[in-house]
């Protein structure tokens, strides 16, 4: 009996292990199948390719359409834009790469043997320009009247260029320049026939921007959180973005007697150059609720944002002008943030990378917007020196010991004499499981804040802690994924998941009154 | 032992050596621009030589309008001089420069380099619309962008000279270059005809370049028609044809301008023929009604002019004709039909046949056509059952009515 039942289940076993290695087969045959059947999009056969425009936007404004020729199109004035700066774009890569491509689109057949030239020199002398040009300002002087041929001035150009010899960058430039151009339509493309560089008289008024017009005064006011809700953290602004929840929490934090949030804008979920309308209108929404809770904010841009390559710049300058210029007369707005902790990216994109973009940035936004202060939110104290002339206040972070915080306060003190320091993200994980061997708690969180909010206020720093909640899920992209890492960042909030104060809670409300509303 | 102190002092020179010969020790001493020039004619060599008591490491950027580029030294006892390369010594313009040391600008400045006016020239022009139509409304625009002989465009405020005929008249204009062209406006004469205009500077001269002279817009004009006879028999051809039409200016109209010839007719019905004109005459046919008829006709160019209208009558062909009944009254015969000189109709004439019978109801409806003459009906005894009935036939225009009983 046993042996007949040892033999039945032999050939159950033979059955299904042939069902199983079936199942394998087909299964292996169809994903090859369907690997084969992919990729081939068919609107690829018609190299259309992505409109060239999207790669490069530098600021373009044209200054006075009359002329002394034809009255000129609008539609046509865009397509001489659009050719124009594609030209600026190959050009730039031509440079770059000492490589033709793309010349012969945008420059007619004499004009383009001269540029090769000037690639055959630097490909001989093995230099290669890196630059991206940041503003236009054309003016358009005439239009033929067959509409073939238009000259204009493009004035103060600016252009940001590194130049390297033998690989090594020998210099790394801001430079203003003017040009005369004149263009013609030839096969359906504007091509430049000439281009002339020529002294402009200097205007000083470039210049003359007042910066004390901007509100300093209320840094050292700062005293708040980094704020994002329970249930989206890092994606605030998607579709579950929800204004009852905020309108709550802002109603907490006003009531905790904290006057300041900061918030952060994700740079490809908002759209990259073509900001999505409706997340900057969920962004303003948010500015309206914190102004309603007579909180202050701070916005940081291009979060999650790594590539400060050049040729990404114009692309970077078109989003942030766009989200400056949506907000920048919101009376809940306090100051501009350009970019969390970029420190973190030098080692893997280049300090000077990242530097140069910065400045570019800071000065653009310093131009659009004149009102607000403009900062960088550096990772540690010790980063936060960079490019503090540039800003109108230094923001730091800080997550190591209480206890070593005033040596590092002292040090950056010494290093920016001149400017108001915030600190701008610190707090404590109160996680406690196998990833810390069980020592963490909510009473050293607790013990931390207490601490810190002790040598705050006796050395004026304005703060804003990190952060309101516990999060049940942090996105990869924030902390990676590895469990130790993220695990942690879970439990950096003075309100638990279910809401509820923890420890620290009492170190940070400045009223008393909204702890027992919690519980 | 003191050869092993040999040795290492033999190293420490060599390493000294090679350090100082790559420049890599910083020299911070002054370095001072001594060329005095800062404008340059296009094409000359450049030389920008500084004055310095070191020589090591280095570089001058250079850039214009169409790039940027790196030079390098060339040391002598005074100093260093800078060669700069053709691409850029050829393209006028301003060039800015910057000598780096060690990643660092110590002296920057800029020169210009002003475009040859007296090399060989070479005009440039352009000439557009290369059609225009004749009238003081209208004109072709010359553009004229000369270059030197490096394909610079010429300084502004040169002064270049313009020439262009039409017909006897010829006309100069003194034109100035304004940012990089030179550009005049050439106003259309009142003639159709060819505007000829070149430009010149320095006794160097364009190609010539032609712009054609359209006659303008059509103006009002008259119509006329021919026919052989002015009979009514659905056969002849009639031709209307407008009179030479005009622009403006009195120039006949481009050969091609289409001309609609509407024709209504007494009974308000709407005919159209339509032809393009040659030598500003256009033509329209059609075919002569069938029956007597007074035909109004007017002409339009589209969106431009109109013909005064003319009415046309025609007298009727056919005067009267019979209808008979074969034997078994089946078939009904009409005809045969005359025309005008009692000749038979030519074939084709319609024929109509209405059959009512006794109680006044439309039985049966035929059309045919004339052959010989004549038009024959066969009434189906399907359809049209033994009984009395009433027919009515028309042809060119005329109406007969008979009674007859089918046994």
């Amino acid at each position: 009996m046993k042996k007949e039942w040892n033999k039945n289940i032999l050939r159950a076993g033979l059955i299904l292990s042939f069902l199983a290695i079936n199942a394998l087969l087909l299964f292996g045959i169809s994903s090859v199948f369907s690997y084969l059947n992919t990729g081939a999009d068919r609107s690829a056969m018609l190299h259309l390719g992505s409109p060239i425009n999207e790669v490069y936007l530098p600021q373009i404004q044209w200054e006075n359409n009359d002329n002394l020729g034809r009255p000129m199109e609008e539609r046509t004035l865009q397509k001489i834009q659009k050719d124009y700066l594609s030209a600026w774009h190959v050009h730039n890569l031509a440079l770059m790469n000492n490589e033709h491509y793309g010349i012969p689109d945008y420059y007619t057949d004499s004009i383009r043997e001269k540029i090769y030239k000037i690639i055959d020199l630097n490909k001989a002398s093995n230099t290669h320009i890196e630059k991206t040009t940041v503003a236009h300002h054309p003016k358009l002087e005439f239009y033929s009247a067959d509409g073939t041929l238009v000259v204009f001035t493009d004035s103060n150009v600016v252009s940001f260029n590194r130049v390297f010899k033998d690989k090594r960058m020998v210099i790394e430039h801001t430079d203003t320049s003017s040009y005369k151009i004149m263009m013609l339509l030839e096969d359906g493309f504007w091509r430049i026939r000439h281009m002339v560089a020529f002294q402009e008289p200097t205007k000083n008024d470039l210049n003359s921007d007042d910066a004390s017009l901007k509100e300093v005064s209320e840094i050292p006011m700062i005293n708040g959180v980094n704020y994002y809700p329970k249930d989206s953290p890092w994606t605030m602004f998607e579709d579950t973005f929800d204004e009852a929840i905020i309108d709550r929490d802002f109603g907490v934090l006003q009531k905790m007697g904290l006057n300041t949030v900061r918030i952060f804008v994700p740079y490809e979920d908002f759209g990259s150059a073509k900001v999505d309308a409706q997340k900057l209108a969920r962004l303003k929404r948010t500015l309206d609720l914190a102004e309603r809770q007579n909180l202050k904010v701070i916005v940081t841009l291009f979060d999650f944002y790594g590539d400060y390559n050049i040729h990404d710049w114009t692309l970077t300058h078109r989003h942030a002008e766009h989200i400056v210029h949506g907000l920048k007369d919101h009376a809940a707005l306090l100051a501009w943030d350009i970019k969390n902790e970029p420190d973190l990216d030098f080692e893997s994109r280049g300090r000077t990378e990242v530097l140069a973009w910065l400045e570019q940035l800071l000065i653009l936004v310093q131009q659009w917007d004149k009102n607000h202060p403009v900062t960088i939110g550096w990772s540690s104290p010790e980063t936060a020196a960079n490019l503090s002339q540039q800003v109108d206040f230094v923001s730091f972070h800080y997550y190591r010991e209480a206890a070593q915080f005033k040596s590092a306060l002292d040090l950056l003190r010494n290093a920016v004499p001149d400017k108001s320091l915030v600190l701008q993200e610190y707090g404590y994980s109160s996680y406690d499981g196998i990833w810390n061997a069980y020592l963490g708690s909510v009473n050293e969180q607790g013990n931390y804040y207490e601490q810190m909010q002790t040598i705050l206020r006796k050395e004026k720093i304005p703060y804003l802690f990190w952060t309101m909640y516990d999060f049940e899920e942090v996105p990869t992209a924030v902390v990676g994924s590895l469990p130790w890492r993220k695990e942690r960042q879970k439990y950096f909030g003075f309100l638990d998941t279910n809401g509820k104060p923890k420890a620290a809670f009492r170190h940070l409300d400045q009223n008393g009154e909204v702890g027992q509303d919690l519980k | 032992m003191i050869r092993i102190a040999y040795i290492i002092f033999f190293v420490l020179v060599m390493q000294g050596c090679s350090d100082s010969k790559n420049g890599v020790i910083p020299n911070d001493g002054p370095i001072t621009l001594v060329t005095p020039e800062d404008h340059f004619i296009v094409g000359q060599p450049m030389v920008l030589k500084f004055e310095t008591l070191e020589n090591g490491g280095t570089l001058l950027m250079i850039a214009n309008a169409l790039g940027t580029a790196t030079v390098d030294p060339v040391l002598n006892k005074n100093g260093l001089e800078f060669h700069i390369p053709s691409p850029f010594a050829q393209k006028a313009g301003r060039c800015k420069w910057k000598l780096l040391r060690n990643q660092e600008i110590v002296v920057s400045g800029k020169f210009h380099i002003i475009p040859q006016d007296d090399s060989i020239t070479r005009m440039e022009t352009y000439l557009g619309p290369r059609s225009i139509s004749a009238g003081e409304a209208d004109k072709t625009m010359l553009v004229v962008a000369p270059t030197d002989r490096y394909d610079n465009p010429l300084a502004d405020g040169t002064p270049i000279s313009v020439k262009h005929i039409f017909g006897e008249s010829l006309k100069e204009e003194d034109l100035q270059i304004t940012n990089l062209i030179g550009w005049t406006n050439i106003s259309a004469p009142k003639k159709a005809g060819r505007i000829l205009s070149m430009a010149s500077h320095n006794n160097f001269s364009s190609k010539e370049l032609t712009t054609i002279v359209y006659p303008g817009k059509a103006t009002d004009f008259t119509i006329d028609f021919q026919s052989d006879h002015t009979y009514a028999d659905g056969n002849q051809v009639i031709t209307f044809s407008t009179s030479g039409i005009l622009d403006d200016h009195g120039n006949l109209v481009s050969d091609g301008t289409l001309v609609n010839f509407i024709v209504e007719n007494k009974d308000g019905v709407l005919l159209r023929t339509m032809g393009t004109t040659i030598d500003g005459v256009a033509k329209g046919k059609l075919l002569h009604p069938s029956k007597k008829d007074t035909w109004t006709i007017t002409a339009y160019i589209t969106g431009a002019a109109k013909g005064t209208p003319i009415t046309v009558d025609f007298n009727a062909a056919v005067t009267a004709y019979e209808v008979n009944y074969d034997h078994d009254k089946r078939t009904v015969i009409v005809g045969p039909i005359q025309s005008f000189m009692g000749q038979k109709i030519p074939d084709g004439l319609e024929i109509d046949l209405s059959v009512y019978n006794a109680q006044g109801i439309l039985v049966e409806n035929k059309q045919t056509t004339s052959k010989n003459g004549i038009g024959a009906f066969f009434l189906d005894p399907n359809y049209v059952v033994n009984g009395k009935y009433k027919i009515a036939v028309q042809t060119a225009g005329i109406e007969q009515i008979q009674t007859f009983e089918i046994q």
